[in-house]
């Protein structure tokens, strides 16, 4: 069925229907919208099999599979090849040049926008660029992995997970002892080697632009382009009267439960506030910054131990290591009188599930990109307090739609959710100052614009990168 | 009969086997007798009996030829070996009739390929000497039976003779497994036939004792013995080393010895007139024969009193890295000033050593991926040794820089184990980085220089680059200047880039020597090693006393001309340096070009002990062969990371 559609090939990790996750639904939210388009038709290829799905290839002698109902998705596996972790490839190159090589040139896209290479390898680019010359190539960037072996979060392994402003093979040696530096030369040099074939880098914030920068990517090279989300049915309002009624003393939490994510620091502040009301030093410092004069009683225009509300909708908690698990349980049965772990949440049912609570709590310990759960809230109108770093505060301005915290202190999250609930008519003001999101149409006519470009020739040959061994 | 017995033996002659008794006349025509004979080699009998020389009548060994004419088939040629023996039971005026005969079937002929009914002839001094029986094939028996009947009655003079004769017939070059049996029967002759001292006892009674403590076996001929002695009462005036094939070398006066506290401790002496009375013992020696037994070697001490003791040795380390090992602790012993264990000891055997690797090692295989390029300008020699993921990291960036895919790429595996993975990676690589590149595959580990010589034997193009693997150009279109500086400076010999560790500081900025230590020695340097990399006084491209062979640009054929990397150091370090001294001496000068920037990245190594002793091996070979050459070449620069003239 050939078609003078552009064709464009978006390849990622792993396939939302497989196992849900953030970068992945708005990959795929991509892929829809393109394909209503006239001009473009899309290919989407999406890595399955384990470890994220326990059934991998059926039929041998081929590592694709088409999703049911579509023929355009695709399902990748690499059972029987070892990826390395470290490096970021496939040990075993033939997956590139036989399996890989075999759908370039069945399907012969015009573009090939990477979304993520994880688990398939950054190989993946030399392949295209090998198989098809003249195919432009872009790359989303959705993290650090490139920059930093610890998934990719910036955040050291010592100095009491310290956040990590740039990367050197001494320092990544300090978080990795047991990988020499001499090993993060070559992993930084390979994957700046394969990244000097493409031709575009697309960066969903301007924090996570600045740090690629920092890294070596060159400025003609990469630039800042939000992520697009479909248009949503607003949440149903709460009547008029009751938005004045009521406190906005209702929090809520959405997310997996990584540590990175950090939950247990909000757990850990909800434990804060109610040692401060059941103690009996009504002088304590906790209590002066919190709730100025307030001491836990029962009244209507503050927060206290009959009305803080706070629900945590997440996941895979059991895939976390087992100390945060247990420490986690320990938190969510000492706070068991205000919080409810609610479990899992279907994509769909955000709309609802946000229309319930007053405030969305983005507590990452990670620097953050352009979080999706932050547009999410501002979809539905919920203001959003986060931590003060990274791409959160880039996208929640402090008292202009949201509030800040410092990043990973309890304390400091505990007295802005104080701050939130106690103070009259903040909540009403920050949802007004909430930001139009960014629709999904601009962005896709933002993303053409750059795939016209790429394909009338400005690519250019072999770019050589300035990416450099040493920060 | 009448016979005159010999020592404590007499000889019976069974009238059976037609022997003829004295005073009958011989049949004619036979001019002599075998009276026992057994196979000890597929292609070698030993046949004991008498005959008459048919000239020179008292010659007491010689070689000759001969035939072994059978009833079916044509005669078999061979070539002996005899000795001579008394036979006061042979009539004749002979003193020396009795022969003790080695003879080797010639033409690839063996024991199985004769039928019965053989008759021998000898051909010496131009004259036929026809043997009996008529079937000399018949009296075939076995060693036992031959030692027994033939030569356990002799004295111990005539038996030493014939274990020498047998061991000069493992002289001759013959197939392998011929060798092995061959040797395992002269080692059973000579065991029966030798004469055995009392076994050395240790224990605090005892005031005689030698112990060997290890025998190494660093080729066929050379060895290298570790060992202590004791010798109280009567001073010991020979120190003999025995091999398994009954070859014998007198040690004492050239073995280097070292006292030994710890046996002073045990046996409670202390020193008697300024004598010690134990002795530890370290020794290299050669054979004039080759032995190939590493079980049986004895050590005998004789004392001025006519008594003694001997020891038989653990079988002897045959294993190349253990032997080292050994050998580099040795040093520790040694006592500096006119360095004798070093001198006579160690450094012949850690020579002999690196002989036999490389002799042992060659090329199995060349692999080919891809076209390689018509008229390379450059060959880029890498050796991969114990890591063989530094290829993709190499291809990674070679792929994107059209300088090195017109090269001519050749890598050298000096792990042989990792033959299959390697083989298997390289083909799956260039399927996706698509640069040509070789691989030769050698048989055996052959070390730094003898990876570099035989990826040099292959390399086609006019200019040679030494690379290491773990080197990485830091961006692409790095070997075109390094090429240009190299033919436009005359009287350049060797030239290298600016090398950085990982982190960006330098690693290389060219070589210098420093002599330093106690004794001193001349130790390799490197210019602002460390430093970072944009300090000016290592910005400077010059001449330097020398330069690393990590990433070393020189002509080919001049290469060749001065003997390439000679592979006499352990572990490869001072290969440049030595490398860069003998070119020196034909005028050609060593450049640093640090316009050209190269990461290597060496690993941190924490020095072990071993290390340290490999150093200092090196640092005094280093000396031994350089020390007024390298004293003259550092008059003409500095020898200190000084700020360099011309550095901005």
């Amino acid at each position: 069925m050939s078609s003078s559609k552009t064709k464009v090939l978006f390849i990622c990790h792993n396939h939302p229907s497989v196992r849900p996750g953030g970068a992945e639904a708005y990959a795929l939210e991509l892929y829809h919208g393109l394909s209503d388009s006239d001009e473009f038709e899309p290919i989407f290829l999406a890595k399955g099999g384990p470890p994220l799905s326990s059934v991998g290839s059926s039929h041998s002698g081929t590592f694709f599979s088409p999703m049911e109902g579509d023929d355009q998705q695709y399902l990748v596996f690499t059972d029987g090849y070892e990826f390395d972790w470290l490096f970021g490839t496939m040990t075993d190159k033939d997956f590139y040049t036989k399996h890989f090589r075999s759908f370039l040139l069945a399907h012969r896209p015009d573009i090939v926008h990477f979304q993520h290479t994880l688990h398939l390898g950054f190989d993946m680019i030399r392949e295209v660029r090998n198989t098809l010359p003249h195919a432009p190539i872009v790359y989303t960037l959705h993290e650090f992995l490139p920059i930093c072996h610890r998934q990719g979060q910036m955040v050291r392994t010592v100095n009491d997970e310290e956040l990590c402003t740039h990367a050197s093979p001494r320092r990544c040696h300090e978080c990795f002892p047991h990988i020499s530096p001499q090993t993060f030369h070559m992993r930084n040099r390979f994957i700046g080697a394969q990244f000097g074939l493409v031709d575009l880098f697309l960066a969903p914030s301007r924090f996570l632009l600045q740090r690629y920068l920092d890294w070596g990517i060159p400025e003609d090279k990469i630039r800042f382009e939000e992520y697009g989300r479909l248009p949503v049915a607003l949440s149903p309002k709460l009547p008029a009267d009751d938005e004045r009624k009521r406190l906005a003393t209702r929090f809520a939490y959405f997310g997996q439960l990584t540590p990175f994510k950090g939950a247990h620091v909000l757990l850990e502040a909800v434990q804060l506030l109610t040692e401060t009301w059941s103690s009996d030093a009504p002088g304590t410092d906790l209590g002066t910054i919190i709730s100025p004069g307030h001491n836990g009683e029962s009244t209507a225009d503050s927060l206290t131990r009959s009305n803080l509300d706070v629900r945590i909708h997440g996941a895979n908690l059991d895939l976390q290591p087992g100390n945060y698990q247990n420490r986690f349980n320990a938190l969510v049965e000492a706070t068991a009188r205000h919080v409810t772990v609610m479990g899992r949440y279907r994509h769909t049912d955000l709309g609802r599930l946000m229309a319930q609570v007053d405030w969305v709590v983005v507590p990452s310990i990670w620097w953050e990109n352009s979080p999706l759960v932050i547009q999410e809230a501002f979809l539905y109108g919920r203001p959003v307090i986060c931590s003060d770093i990274g791409g959160m505060a880039e996208k929640v301005e402090d008292n202009v739609n949201g509030l800040h915290f410092r990043t990973g202190d309890p304390a400091s999250l505990a007295a802005v959710m104080s701050r939130a609930v106690n103070s009259p008519g903040l909540w009403q003001w920050l949802r007004e100052g909430i930001p139009q999101i960014y629709p999904m149409s601009d962005h896709i006519e933002s993303l053409a614009s750059d795939y016209r470009r790429l394909l009338a020739g400005q690519r250019g040959g072999m770019v050589e990168t300035r990416l450099d061994a040493h920060a | 009969m009448h016979m005159r017995s010999n020592s404590n033996k007499s000889v019976v002659l069974p009238r059976e086997s037609g022997r003829p008794s004295s005073g009958e006349e011989l049949p004619s025509p036979a001019d002599g007798w075998i009276d026992s004979a057994c196979w000890i080699a597929p292609d070698t009998v030993m046949l004991v009996g008498w005959f008459h020389m048919p000239s020179e009548r008292h010659r007491e060994h010689g070689t000759a030829s001969g035939t072994l004419a059978c009833n079916d088939g044509g005669p078999t040629s061979l070539r002996v070996r005899f000795m001579s023996y008394p036979r006061p039971d042979v009539p004749g005026s002979d003193p020396l009739a009795g022969k003790v005969i080695v003879a080797r079937l010639l033409k690839g002929k063996e024991q199985t390929s004769l039928s019965q009914a053989c008759e021998l002839t000898l051909r010496i001094g131009g004259a036929d000497v026809r043997l009996g029986p008529p079937d000399v094939m018949s009296i075939v028996s076995d060693l036992k039976t031959v030692l027994r009947m033939g030569l356990a009655g002799l004295d111990a003079e005539w038996r030493a003779r014939a274990v020498r004769l047998l061991i000069s017939s493992l002289e001759e070059t013959r197939p392998h497994a011929s060798v092995v049996q061959l040797a395992r029967h002269v080692r059973a002759i000579h065991a029966a036939l030798r004469d055995r001292l009392p076994a050395s006892v240790v224990s605090e009674d005892q005031p005689t004792s030698i112990h060997i403590e290890s025998l190494l076996q660093l080729d066929s001929t050379s060895f290298y013995v570790r060992g202590w002695k004791r010798d109280t009462d009567a001073v010991a005036t020979h120190l003999v080393a025995v091999s398994p094939e009954g070859e014998r070398v007198e040690l004492l006066n050239r073995t280097f010895r070292y006292p030994r506290p710890d046996l002073d401790a045990f046996y409670g002496t202390s020193l008697d007139e300024g004598k010690p009375a134990n002795e530890g013992f370290l020794s290299y020696f050669e054979l004039p024969t080759p032995s190939v037994q590493p079980s049986g070697w004895i050590f005998e001490m004789h004392d001025a009193w006519g008594g003694g003791v001997e020891f038989e040795a653990p079988a002897a380390e045959r294993n190349a890295v253990r032997i080292q090992d050994t050998l580099l602790g040795d040093i520790f012993h040694e006592r500096w000033g006119d360095e004798p264990l070093l001198l006579g000891h160690l450094h012949p055997a850690l020579q002999r050593l690196q002989a036999r690797n490389q002799r042992d090692a060659k090329i199995e295989t060349v692999l080919q991926f891809g076209r390689p390029p018509a008229e390379p300008t450059v060959s880029i020699v890498v050796p991969l040794y114990q890591r063989i993921d530094f290829l993709e990291q190499q291809l990674v960036h070679f792929a994107d820089d059209p300088q090195l895919i017109a090269s001519d790429l050749i890598y050298v595996l000096d792990s042989p184990e990792l033959a299959e993975p390697l083989a298997d990676i390289a083909e799956r690589l260039f399927r996706l980085y698509g640069v040509p590149f070789r691989v030769a595959l050698l048989s055996h580990n052959a070390g730094f220089s003898g990876a570099n010589s035989f990826g040099a034997s292959l390399a086609r193009g006019r200019l040679l680059l030494l690379l290491n693997s773990d080197v990485l150009p830091s961006r692409a279109g790095w070997l075109t200047p390094l090429v240009e500086f190299y033919d436009t400076t005359p009287r350049i010999g060797a030239l290298a880039p600016k090398l950085l560790y990982e982190d960006g500081s330098l690693q290389h900025a060219g070589l210098y020597f420093r002599r330093e230590g106690r004794p001193p020695l001349w130790n390799n340097e490197h210019y602002f090693k460390g430093f970072a990399r944009s300090l000016p006084s290592a910005n400077v491209a010059r001449p330097v006393p020398a330069v690393t062979a990590a990433c070393m640009l020189v002509d080919r054929q001049i290469y060749e001309q001065v003997g390439g990397l000679r592979g006499m150091y352990v572990q490869g370090d001072y290969e440049d340096s030595d490398l860069c001294l003998r070119l020196a001496q034909q005028g050609r000068e060593s450049w640093y070009l640090p316009q050209v920037e190269l990461f290597h990245l060496e690993g941190q190594s924490y020095p072990s002990p071993l290390r340290q002793l490999t150093g200092r091996y090196n640092r005094w070979l280093h000396t031994h062969l350089w020390d007024e050459y390298i004293t003259e070449v550092m008059t003409h620069f500095s020898d200190a990371n000084t700020a360099v003239s011309g550095a901005q």
